[in-house]
């Protein structure tokens, strides 16, 4: 009963937060990946806003120096040797803030190099295959062709689907046809995955809508209702302008 | 494309997202002197296109035979079509 009043008296006095700017420092230490996120972007809006009133070069300098990724690069880290690949993807999207621009290839390279090692069969994943896919400047061609066979023999399932998928996206940019067969690859082996409905979409607009395939027709009005259709053009050089005003 | 009145050539222009109002205030600043097909909306997303302009050449059989081209390039692709006309023609 005692204990109970005395609880009453001693219950923690709201925390108004409102007022006061945000403690990231201390929060830093949060250990959950999500919420070390959401305490990042905090300190960036916040750094973002310094940076935006600072006057004169001089304490503009000074306010950059004070860039928060730099600063939460540690906690990630511990966060990704803890086992949080969501974290090594946070260090391949801040590498341009936290890393030397000279290191900077080498530095993906290990952190891809742990995600494909150990994170495939993540449910995000389909998103390292594009960030990976496309980076032209810090990861040679000849890479990322590697890693992602290398890969694509140690997967199965959903994951193998999302690498075929990528992998085809990779390919058209080069070579058309060796994209067109990794599409077909994909819907042959995976008929029921997500990856292969993407993936049959994407193929139809190559082959019905690029350049060498015959378009279907298709019709419609002017907006004084007159008829125009496609065909109706058959036997001329024809020009199709989709276009806007606005 | 007044230049190729004489020539078989033909426009399809596909107007997309506009609705009647924008259509019609921007007819008044920058008329079109072709006919176009409005609310073409869903035949551009069925051919993938998703910028605007996005320009595609056919030649006589109906075959895309050049993608984005507009400017210069895009003359010099429908005068190569019309010359491989002729000379097909002639054959």
């Amino acid at each position: 009963m005692l204990l109970t009043i005395a609880l009453t008296f001693i219950s923690p006095a709201p925390i108004a937060l409102d007022d006061e700017p945000p403690r990231w420092e201390r929060l830093m230490q949060e250990s959950d990946y999500e919420a070390l996120v959401d305490v990042y972007e905090d300190a960036y809006t916040a750094w973002r806003k310094e940076l935006k009133e600072a006057d004169g070069l001089k304490e503009r300098r000074v306010v950059r120096e004070r860039e928060p990724a730099k600063l939460f690069r540690p906690r990630f880290e511990e966060l990704a040797d803890a086992g949080s690949g969501r974290a090594l993807v946070w260090l391949i999207e801040n590498a341009r803030k936290i890393e030397e621009r000279k290191q900077i290839p080498a530095f993906k390279e290990e952190l891809y190099g742990r995600l494909f090692k150990a994170y495939l069969d993540a449910e995000w994943f389909d998103e390292v295959i594009a960030m990976y896919t496309r980076e032209r400047r810090d990861v040679s061609p000849e890479a990322i062709e590697a890693t992602m066979a290398s890969a694509l023999e140690r997967s199965e399932g959903y994951a193998r689907a999302q690498l075929l998928l990528g992998l085809a996206r990779y390919r058209l940019a080069g070579n058309r046809d060796s994209g067109l067969e990794l599409y077909e690859q994909l819907i042959k082996e995976h008929p029921d995955s997500e990856a292969a409905k993407v993936a049959q979409v994407e193929y139809d607009r190559l082959t019905k809508f690029g350049v060498g395939a015959t378009p279907p027709d298709f019709n419609g009005q002017t907006i004084d209702g007159a008829e125009l259709s496609l065909y109706a053009n058959r036997g001329k050089i024809t020009v199709i302008d989709f276009w806007g005003y606005w | 494309m007044k230049r190729h009145k004489d020539d078989p050539f033909a426009l399809v222009a596909v107007n997309c997202h506009d609705n009647e109002e924008e259509f019609k205030a921007g007819q008044e600043s920058i008329k079109t002197d072709y006919a176009s097909i409005f609310g073409g909306a869903p035949i551009a997303s069925a051919w993938g296109v998703n910028g605007f302009p996005t320009i595609y050449v056919l030649d006589a059989e109906g075959k895309i035979r050049f993608k984005d081209t507009r400017g210069p390039a895009l003359d010099k692709a429908i005068q190569e079509l019309l010359d491989e006309m002729e000379k097909n023609a002639k054959e």
